[in-house]
């Protein structure tokens, strides 16, 4: 470089400053780039549909991935499938940040002895897997659970290779049910729990509504079970449980009792029906029941009386069901609450009535407990140990040690994680949303997965790649023996499918078969044949005496982890939504933390806030405590999900992993006792809440009516609202001058009752709009970016019933933010949407301020959405910027899509054409979207008619356009 | 003889300025009178030099020949080579750009063009919707038969969209292109 004289340093800064003058224009990839032969049906920015299945837990609802120009952006649930009937949890909304996941695995990688890892390829990878399956390596193989196509492929796999060791692996296995059902009938499986028809349900501290089994489909029937429809009965729903959790919240009556304690409530309920004689199946055990009772506790929290009644209506309803066994639990005491709660249901008759076992569940094939120990103490040094798409050294803190010891350890998988971390290979597989399978949620549903988008990676098909060793190891598999062998699983999928075809459409072809299946996202069976059930009342002798609770000694409780609906069993912690997105109880987000009561708090010294360590005979934990009376005395309650150590920049470090407290089997207790201590004082933002309380201070925000008001009430009845229509204007009243619409008025009914607090569509709402995750610290700051919040609230004079306010922009017709704006850039717009225009606004945050229901938020920093995250952005939504306000827009984009449909097709929008983001995804149905100019639409008549209508701050004359109806309170 | 000599040679200068001076000013005629020759003007090269004017001017092509999508969806659709190569398999297959773009073909490789139209991305423009009010392809893209190589014929700034729907008495709201 030529030395720095006062000549050069003029000319070099003359020469920017003029660069600088002149603005250059701005740089702009302005290429287009056609196709060479397009894809049918595939059109360039329009958007396509593929029906496929989700694989994020083992529930297997159905969903519809829109596809728009070679990505997929958004997952709705598949309205035609039988498991969730449209909705989607959070977790199913974001397997696109599963797919897109910055971290996720993208070429082989070798660690020979765990050492450091090399990048290697696929034949690299092959050649050395075969090697050693040929030189007699036997196969231990574990995997997610799995049916259909891929099952068959594993097992045909590991019986080539001399093994009978094929174990589908989840943390969450609900053996308690599977057990209770083989003792007592002879099934050891997990029915299909029919609760639409239900008139009481009655829950032992299953979580139905949020992770157990199938939370999407248990939603949907409970939405529609539990929904207020003009009667004088109200369907109820109990629960029985320590811990307030998001299905307790929604129930009618919530009974709190210890863990462990279900089972005598259960048994007492038993003893109740039999000595009444209510039961409708007979059941010779009431000297056996008694007999089991004798020593049996008074427990505080269960009135005598409302049991009577309960056990009653439990009998005497049209049809009833009985659920428990909280997610993760197992041993003996989870089980005996199981069978004692199956005894329920065979007295009440409910077998093959609301407990379906035609439909037998694909959990039924998970490994048990026992099970699993068995296949982890057999690993030795000559086995060949894969791991697929499951995460057991994170979910089991006994497994470290015995997988260790196997020869080699290959890990198939999407995302690096504890147990990628400890294989000798790392093969990265497709995302399922872009691969073919299959899976079988239940008897009789078939679902089918496509591939939506081509594989962003160099990686492959699961199947492939064992199909690929067999072959390489001298062993190629077959489906059926004596069938050529199968080199793609694409293949063996497909002669899945014509067996299937066999079965159920016959007359058609099989290509119209296929196609159809691909069209609905799989095939159903309308009806299965129940299997035969007889009591074998062997069973019973499984259970014990209940005890008298032995007294727990000073600084000791008992754990209760429970499945939280957004983190599952972990496997979702490395998505920014998931971690953003609040629990629905406490508005927590990003980390987990412990309940405690504050008898037990002020025994320990805990202050609000304080990290304490529980310590069992397994392991211990830290994390901070919160102190309510939401569980019950003597009982740390903490979410599993998050404490992970080697999954991925977002899941790292973020709360504490309550899997490393089980596993010491102990007896009498539902998952483990537990020293608790006070180890430091609060930490900065944690845990970080979005909303500092759930009281209402009399506002009235969410509001109850009881059900002797409301059933007196006929349609029209009710408060006289005030409408966002031009008849809303009192001159007398108004401030701003009146509103005409011409063409449409879009509007809102929001059915509380229904709404039991998911949070599905908020996550449906980041997706759908581009909202940027923040992280902790800013959230932490109250600058979270969520359009829609679903807000807990307290019911007013009680202490354990919450209600929900799904809170989006109002869009009033007398908007507050739209006169403070100096530049308009919040605008109302001729349909009545509250329009915010980002290329005008200044960030004044004037609006912001004015905003009564405090819905819009402003862009405090610009957000980097970190490759390839950013393709799963909207292209139909602008991306913000720093110092731009932003707020819910009813989902503008789908509202102008369905309006140039039909200005195409010269027709007029059909009442329920367009739905919003939130509404789609909703799994209750809470949200009805719709023209108030439109006098036949459904959201007309609710918002003109329904008796439970109210407008939120009403008093305030915005003239929202979104009416809630008011939660039904059948209890009193 | 000398001075005449002389003289000529002055002349011949003389000659050579005065040509000169036609030549600058037929070429500042053709200049000033090229708006009117050939209006449209010239945009920025493309791979392939196609010519609007060509298919559209001489051989009567429609724009949906190509432009397929106009009226149904919001873009109006870059033709995939497959639709050049209806025509042009059979017909002048041997022109090198043909030449070059049947090549592409063969190799399924697209041919990148340089944009020449286009609304900054926070603004939505649906094509279809303004096709079905009966608005002209030219009123925006200009007179794209006359163009050799296209060119933008109007600025697509706000005012512009604006002073059309005013016209039209169309839709002020600002949600129908800002979202």
């Amino acid at each position: 470089m030529p030395k720095m004289t006062r000549r050069n340093f003029l000319w070099i800064t003359g020469g920017s400053g003029v660069a600088l003058a002149v603005d250059p224009p701005r740089k702009l990839v302005n290429r287009l780039i056609p196709q060479v032969i397009p894809p049918e049906n595939i059109r360039p920015g329009e958007w396509a549909l593929f029906a496929t299945t989700c694989r994020e837990c083992p529930a297997g609802c159905g969903m519809h991935l829109w596809h728009r120009d070679g990505r997929v952006t958004k997952a709705e649930g598949n309205p035609d499938h039988p498991v969730n009937r449209g909705g989607l949890c959070p977790r199913g909304q974001s397997a696109l940040q599963g797919l897109y996941d910055p971290d996720r695995l993208q070429r082989v990688n070798s660690r020979p002895q765990r050492s450091d890892s090399r990048a290697a390829s696929w034949d690299e990878a092959l050649a050395a897997i075969a090697g050693r399956l040929k030189a007699g390596g036997r196969v231990a193989l574990m995997s997610s659970l799995q049916t259909g196509a891929l099952a068959e492929v594993m097992k045909r796999f590991a019986a080539a290779f001399g093994s009978e060791r094929l174990l589908f692996y989840e943390a969450f296995s609900y053996e308690p049910l599977k057990e209770a059902h083989g003792r007592l009938f002879g099934l050891p499986l997990i029915p299909r729990y029919r609760l639409q028809e239900c008139q009481v349900i009655v829950s032992f501290a299953a979580d139905f509504l949020e992770s157990w089994i199938s939370p999407v489909s248990h939603a949907s029937q409970f939405g529609e079970m539990h929904a207020y429809r003009n009667n004088r009965d109200m369907n109820r729903m109990v629960y029985i449980g320590p811990r307030l959790s998001m299905t307790a919240a929604n129930a009618d009556l919530y009974l709190q009792v210890p863990p462990g304690a279900e089972r005598l409530v259960a048994l007492k309920m038993l003893q109740i029906i039999l000595e009444n004689g209510w039961g409708r199946n007979g059941l010779p055990l009431r000297a056996t029941i008694k007999a089991l009772l004798v020593d049996a506790p008074h427990l505080p929290g269960v009135d005598e009386n409302k049991l009577v009644e309960l056990c009653r209506n439990f009998c005497a309803a049209g049809s009833s069901v009985a659920l428990t066994a909280p997610v993760g639990s197992s041993g003996p005491l989870a089980t005996e609450t199981a069978i004692a709660v199956a005894l329920l249901n065979y007295v009440a008759g409910r077998i093959n009535q609301t407990v379906d076992f035609s439909r037998r569940h694909a959990l039924s094939d998970v490994a048990g407990e026992n099970q699993v120990r068995r296949f982890l103490a057999s690993l030795g040094p000559d086995d060949i140990l894969f791991i697929h798409d499951t995460n057991p050294l994170f979910t089991r803190g006994d497994a470290a040690l015995p997988v260790s010891r196997a020869g080699m350890i290959v890990y198939l998988g999407t995302l690096e994680n504890e147990t990628a971390a400890a294989a000798d290979w790392v093969l990265p597989v497709d995302y399922p949303l872009e691969t073919w399978g299959d899976y079988d949620p239940e008897q009789g549903v078939h679902g089918i997965m496509q591939p939506t988008m081509a594989r962003l990676y160099d990686t492959r098909p699961v199947g492939d790649i064992f199909l690929t060793l067999a072959q390489k190891a001298g062993r190629p598999l077959a489906r059926r023996q004596g069938q050529a062998p199968v080199t793609a699983f694409r293949d063996w999928l497909t002669q899945r499918w014509h067996e299937l075809h066999g079965s159920y459409a016959q007359a058609a072809t099989f290509d119209e078969f296929w196609k159809n299946a691909l069209r609905r996202g799989g095939v159903w069976s309308t009806k299965e044949t129940p299997p035969h059930v007889a009591l074998c009342p062997e069973g019973v002798g499984f259970l014990t005496p209940v005890p008298r609770p032995s007294q727990l000694k000073a600084g000791e409780v008992q754990v209760w982890p429970w499945g939280s609906i957004m983190l599952h069993d972990g496997r979702t912690a490395n998505r920014g939504w998931i971690q953003e997105a609040p629990d629905p109880i406490t508005s927590i987000t990003w980390g987990n933390w412990l309940d405690i009561d504050s008898r037990t708090a002020a025994a320990l010294n805990l202050q609000n806030g304080d990290v304490a360590e529980l310590r069992t005979g397994a392991g211990s934990i830290r994390a901070p405590v919160r102190i309510t009376d939401e569980v019950a005395g003597g009982v740390a309650a903490i979410a599993f999900g998050q404490g992970h150590t080697a999954m991925g920049r977002i899941a790292d470090s973020i709360g504490a992993n309550p899997f490393l407290l089980l596993g010491s089997g102990e007896r009498d207790a539902v998952f483990a006792h537990a020293t608790l201590r006070r180890v430091g004082g609060k930490r900065a933002d944690d845990p970080t809440y979005t909303m500092m309380t759930r009281q209402q201070w009399h506002r009235d925000v969410v509001q109850w009516i009881p059900l002797s008001q409301v059933s007196r009430m006929e349609p029209g009845d009710g408060e006289e609202l005030t409408l966002p229509l031009p008849e809303g204007y009192k001159p007398e009243r108004d401030m701003y001058p009146k509103r005409e619409y011409l063409s449409h008025r879009w509007a809102m009914v929001v059915d509380m009752q229904r709404c039991i607090g998911c949070g599905a569509c908020a996550v449906a709402c980041y997706a759908e709009n581009n909202i940027p995750v923040i992280g902790k610290g800013k959230v932490g700051e109250g600058r979270e970016m969520a359009w829609l919040r679903v807000a807990p609230y307290r019911k007013p004079r009680s202490s354990l019933r919450l209600g929900w306010l799904p809170l989006l922009c109002q869009h009033c017709d007398a908007a507050p933010c739209e006169p403070v704006c100096p530049v308009f850039a919040a605008m109302h717009n001729e349909e009545g949407l509250n329009a915010q225009i980002y290329n005008r606004c200044i960030g004044t945050r004037y609006c912001s301020n004015n905003c009564p229901y405090k819905v819009r938020r402003f862009n405090w920093i610009n957000i980097n959405w970190s490759k390839p995250l950013d393709m799963q952005l909207n292209p139909e939504v602008t991306v913000r910027s720093r110092g731009v306000m932003e707020k819910c827009t009813f989902c503008v984009q789908r509202i102008r899509n369905v309006e140039a449909r039909a200005a195409r097709e010269n027709r007029k929008i059909a009442d329920g054409e367009i739905q919003p983001a939130c509404a789609q995804s909703c799994p209750t149905r809470v949200y009805t979207f719709g023209d108030l100019l439109n006098p036949h639409a459904a959201v007309t008549r609710l918002t003109r008619e329904d008796p439970r209508r109210y407008h939120l701050l009403g008093e305030l004359n915005t003239k929202p356009a979104v009416t809630y109806l008011r939660r039904v309170d059948g209890e009193e | 003889m000398a001075d005449e000599e002389k003289r000529v040679k002055k002349y011949e200068w003389a000659r050579g300025a005065l040509a000169a001076v036609v030549v600058l000013l037929m070429a500042a005629f053709l200049l000033v009178l090229s708006s009117t020759f050939y209006p449209v003007g010239l945009g920025p090269r493309q791979p392939i030099p196609f010519s609007h004017r060509v298919h559209v001017h001489v051989k009567q092509l429609s724009c949906l020949m190509c432009h397929t999508t106009v009226t149904e969806q919001r873009r109006a659709g870059i033709p995939p080579l497959q639709t050049c190569l209806l025509c042009h398999q059979r017909i002048i297959r041997t022109y090198p750009y043909i030449e070059k773009l049947r090549q592409a073909f063969a190799q399924g490789k697209p041919i990148i063009w340089q944009r020449v139209n286009w609304v900054p991305e926070f603004v939505y423009f649906d094509h279809s919707l303004h096709l079905n009010k009966g608005i002209d392809c030219g009123h925006c893209h200009g007179n794209v038969a006359m163009m050799d190589r296209v060119v933008a014929a109007r600025k697509f700034e706000m005012g512009f969209c604006i002073q059309c729907h005013r016209e039209k008495n169309a839709t002020h709201d600002c949600f129908t292109c800002h979202r």
